[in-house]
C-alpha cells in the first residue's frame, strides 16, 4: 500500500488529512514535529511526504534541506504562507509540489498520486506519453492531439517536451527557462516564455480560456496535468 | 611714574565702567558731567606733563606738541565731538595762559603766537576729527560683530534645545542682557492664540499690536514715557507671535537686528515643531507596523484551522449525503468556514495594501493567467455558470498578483452571489488600457447606491441562500486594489438586467 507521511502541527488538520487519505486507501503515518517525522522518514520510508512549513517554533524547511538528497520520495509542501517567492523557492530547492491552505481535498489527492507516480515510475528515458487526447513521442519529436498532428515551433516543442517530461510536477519558470534557454537567460525571455505558452495553449487546449492540459501557476509557473 | 599711554588707559577703562553704568540709569545729566569729568582730566594731565617737561627746560614747541597730543587724545575716550572741541579750545588757551610771554596772562604781544594757536586749534582739530570718524565706524563695526555674536549665540540656544520653551527662556535671558531691556517673546501655534494675546494688552499697546499683526512690520511707540517696541514673529507669512521691548529707544540698526531674532525665533520654532511631527509619525508608523504585523500573523494562524473546518465538513458532508438534516448542519458549518475564509483574505489583501514596498512585489504577467487563478477558487458548481472570452489575445499587465487575483475573485464572486443565471467575464484592449468585463443578469443595482458601492460596510443579501451577507468589504478592496494598479473602476447597468463591472488596467510596454 502506499504510504504518505503528513508533517503538520495543528492537530485537526492532522486528523482530518489522515482520514482523506485512509479513506482513499493510503498508508498514512503522522508527525507533529521535525524529530518524530526524521524518525518516521527513517523507519517507514513513505512514498509522499505532505510537509508543513510552520512546526510551531520549528521550520519545515530544515526537513526539505536535510532529506531532500536522501530520498526518492515526493516532498509536498502544505503551508498556509501564500508567498510566491517562497513558493519558487522551495520549489527550486528540490519540493515536487507546494499546496497552499486551505486546500479543496481533491486538489490534494491529485498532487498526491502524481507524488506517488513519481516514486513509481522507474524508466526515466520515455519514448512517449499520453494524456487523454494528448500524444507526445519524443524520438519522432511528433506531437498530437485527437491523432492530428500538431504544428509547433521549435521552441515550442522543448517547452512541452519539458513539461510533459515532467507532468503532474509545478514547473517553475526559473526551470524552464534554465532547461530550454540556458543559465543566461533574461527578464525579457521570462516574458516570451509566456507567449510562448500562450501560443502554444492555443494549439493545444481545446479551450484555451479553460485550460485542461497546461494550467498556470500565476507567479510560479507551469504544471502539465497528470 | 607711569608712562602716560597707561594712565590714559587706567582713566579709559574706568569710564567705560562709569559709561555702562550711565547707560542702564539713562540719565542725560550724569553722562554730560561725565564727559566734562573726563576732558577736565585730560586737560589736567596734559598740563602738568608740560610744566614738566618746562621744568626740564624743554623748548616751546615741545609743549606745542604735547597741548596737540592732548587735543587728540579724546578721541579714544567715546567723548562727543563739542566736548572734544572744547578740549582743544582749553588747551590753546592755556598755552597761551602759562608758556607764552607774558606768562600768566591771556594777552598775545607777538603776532606769531597768534598764528601758532590757530595752526594747533585747526591741526588738532581736523587730526581730531577724522580719528572721530574712524573710530565711530570701528565702534559701529564693533556693535555689528556683537550683534552677530548675539545672534549667532541665540540660534545656537534654540537649536541645541529640543524643548522650544527651555529655548526661548535662555533667548529672553541674552536678550536682556544684550539690550538692558525688559523683554517678553510670546510664540504661539495658531493665530488664535495671537488674538487673544493682543485682547489682553492695553489700549495703546493693543492698537500697535494691530498694526504689526496687519502690517507684518515692527512697531515703536510711547505709552506712558515708556519706550515700548513690537517685532512680530512670522511664520509661513503669518504673525504667530510678538517680541516685546520696553525701555529703550532702538536704532535702525537695532530694529533690523530685532527683526532678524524674531526670524530666528520663527525658524527655532517650525523646526522644534516638525521635529515632533517627525517623531510622532515615526511613532505612528511603528504602531501601525506592529498593528499590520500582529493582524497579519492572526490572520495566517486563522487559515489552518479554517482549512481543517472546510476540509473536515466536506469529508462530512459525503458520509452524510442519506442523512439530510445532519448535513444541512454541516453544510451551514462549511458554508460559515468559507465565509470566515473569504474575510480572512480580505483582511490580508488590506494589509497587503497598505505594504510599504507595494511596488517592488509588482510582476509582468499575462492577464489570462491572473483570472485562470482566480477562477481556482471556485467549486465546480460555480464554474459551471462562467463563460470567459479573450477578445483581442494575450496582453501583459504590471500587477501585485496576490491583489489582482483577489479583486478579480471578488467580481466574479459578486456576480455568481448577485445571480442565478450565467456570468460572462470578457477581456479586451481599448489602447491604453487592457479591459477585464464581468456581466451578470441578476439583481443589479439602484443609481442611489452607485456611490456608495465602494465605500466599504455597505452589503446587500445575496439572492441565494447558500450565500453568507457580507460586511461590505469586497468592493471596497476591489477599488482600492485598481487605485493602486492606476487602473479603473466602472458600475454600469447591464442592457437587459443585472450589473456590468470593469476594470481597466494599464498595458504594460517593455520602454515605459
Amino acid at each position: 500500500m502506499s504510504k504518505v507521511l503528513i508533517i503538520e502541527d495543528d492537530l485537526s488538520l492532522q486528523h482530518y488529512v489522515s482520514t482523506l487519505l485512509k479513506n482513499n486507501g493510503y498508508d498514512v503515518c503522522v508527525a507533529a514535529n521535525l524529530a518524530n517525522a526524521h524518525s518516521l522518514f527513517y523507519t517507514q520510508s513513505p512514498d509522499v511526504i505532505l510537509l508543513d512549513l510552520t512546526l510551531g517554533d520549528e521550520k519545515g524547511e530544515e526537513f526539505l534541506r536535510k532529506n531532500r538528497e536522501l530520498t526518492e520520495s515526493s516532498i509536498i509542501i502544505v503551508s498556509a504562507i501564500d508567498d510566491f517567492s517562497k513558493k519558487v523557492h522551495l520549489l527550486d530547492e528540490g519540493a515536487d509540489d507546494y499546496i497552499t491552505k486551505p486546500f479543496n481535498p481533491g486538489e490534494l489527492l491529485a498532487r498526491i498520486r502524481v507524488g506517488m507516480r513519481k516514486k513509481t515510475s522507474s524508466d526515466p528515458a520515455k519514448q512517449c506519453y499520453r494524456y487523454h487526447d494528448f500524444f507526445i513521442d519524443y524520438e519522432k519529436e511528433l506531437v498530437k492531439m485527437n491523432n492530428n498532428e500538431v504544428h509547433l515551433t521549435p521552441l515550442e516543442y522543448q517547452i512541452i517536451r519539458y513539461l510533459t517530461l515532467h507532468h503532474g510536477r509545478v514547473c517553475t519558470t526559473n526551470a524552464i527557462l534554465k532547461a530550454i534557454w540556458g543559465v543566461y537567460y533574461t527578464q525579457a525571455d521570462a516574458q516570451n516564455l509566456r507567449v510562448f505558452m500562450a501560443n502554444l495553449r492555443k494549439k493545444i487546449e481545446p479551450n484555451p480560456t479553460r485550460p485542461s492540459y497546461i494550467l498556470t501557476h500565476v507567479g510560479v509557473g507551469y504544471r502539465f496535468i497528470d | 611714574m607711569y608712562p602716560p599711554s597707561i594712565i590714559i588707559l587706567f582713566i579709559h577703562l574706568k569710564f567705560q565702567k562709569e559709561y555702562n553704568v550711565d547707560m542702564k540709569s539713562n540719565n542725560k545729566l550724569v553722562k554730560e558731567s561725565l564727559y566734562l569729568i573726563k576732558i577736565t582730566c585730560i586737560w589736567a594731565l596734559f598740563t602738568l606733563f608740560a610744566f614738566l617737561l618746562n621744568s626740564f627746560g624743554w623748548q616751546e614747541s615741545t609743549i606745542i606738541l604735547t597741548y596737540v597730543l592732548g587735543s587728540i587724545i579724546w578721541t579714544i575716550l567715546k567723548i562727543p565731538y563739542r566736548y572734544g572741541l572744547l578740549l582743544t579750545f582749553a588747551n590753546v588757551l592755556s598755552f597761551n595762559y602759562f608758556f607764552t610771554v607774558p606768562y600768566y596772562t591771556f594777552r598775545v604781544d607777538d603776532f606769531q603766537y597768534l598764528y601758532t594757536f590757530i595752526s594747533m586749534f585747526i591741526v588738532s582739530g581736523f587730526v581730531s576729527y577724522v580719528v572721530f570718524i574712524s573710530n565711530r565706524n570701528r565702534h559701529i563695526a564693533h556693535i555689528r560683530s556683537l550683534n552677530n555674536r548675539y545672534l549667532f549665540q541665540l540660534s545656537e540656544l534654540l537649536y541645541q534645545s529640543l524643548d522650544f520653551k527651555e529655548g526661548l527662556t535662555d533667548a529672553i535671558s541674552l536678550l536682556e542682557r544684550t539690550l538692558h531691556a525688559e523683554v517678553e517673546v510670546h510664540v504661539f501655534d495658531n493665530t488664535q492664540q495671537v488674538f487673544e494675546l493682543i485682547d489682553t494688552l492695553e489700549p495703546i499697546n493693543k492698537a500697535n499690536a494691530l498694526d504689526s499683526y496687519m502690517t507684518l512690520k515692527p512697531q515703536s511707540f510711547t505709552n506712558q514715557d515708556k519706550i515700548i517696541n513690537f517685532f512680530p514673529i512670522l511664520i509661513n507669512k503669518e504673525v504667530r507671535g510678538f517680541i516685546f521691548v520696553s525701555g529703550v529707544k532702538l536704532s535702525v540698526d537695532a530694529i533690523e537686528w530685532m527683526s532678524t531674532i524674531g526670524s530666528i525665533l520663527a525658524l527655532a520654532k517650525q523646526r522644534i515643531e516638525s521635529i515632533r511631527l517627525e517623531e510622532e509619525a515615526k511613532l505612528n508608523y511603528e504602531q501601525e507596523q506592529l498593528r499590520v504585523s500582529l493582524l497579519s500573523s492572526i490572520s495566517h494562524d486563522l487559515r489552518t484551522p479554517l482549512a481543517s473546518i472546510i476540509g473536515s465538513s466536506t469529508l462530512l458532508m459525503d458520509e452524510l449525503i442519506e442523512r439530510e438534516n445532519d448535513l444541512i448542519l454541516v453544510r451551514n458549518i462549511h458554508r460559515d468556514a468559507k465565509w470566515l475564509l473569504d474575510s480572512v483574505e480580505n483582511i490580508l489583501s488590506l494589509i497587503r495594501l497598505n505594504k510599504s514596498n507595494l511596488n517592488n512585489q509588482f510582476q509582468v504577467v499575462l492577464i489570462e493567467e491572473v483570472i485562470e487563478e482566480a477562477l481556482k477558487h471556485f467549486n465546480q458548481e460555480d464554474l459551471s455558470r462562467l463563460t470567459i472570452e479573450y477578445k483581442h489575445g494575450s496582453q501583459f499587465v504590471n500587477v501585485e498578483v496576490h491583489l489582482m487575483i483577489k479583486a478579480l475573485y471578488n467580481l466574479i464572486h459578486n456576480a455568481l452571489k448577485f445571480s442565478t443565471k450565467e456570468v460572462s467575464i470578457n477581456t479586451y484592449i481599448i489602447e491604453p488600457w487592457c479591459c477585464i468585463e464581468v456581466r451578470d443578469r441578476g439583481i443589479g443595482f439602484s443609481k442611489s447606491v452607485k456611490d456608495y458601492l465602494v465605500e466599504g460596510f455597505q452589503s446587500t443579501k445575496p439572492i441565494d441562500a447558500k450565500y453568507r451577507q457580507g460586511v461590505g468589504l469586497g468592493l471596497h478592496i476591489v477599488s482600492k486594489i485598481i487605485d493602486v494598479h492606476q487602473g479603473l473602476l466602472n458600475f454600469m447597468p447591464n442592457q437587459t438586467q443585472g450589473t456590468v463591472v470593469s476594470i481597466k488596467l494599464p498595458i504594460y510596454k517593455e520602454d515605459v
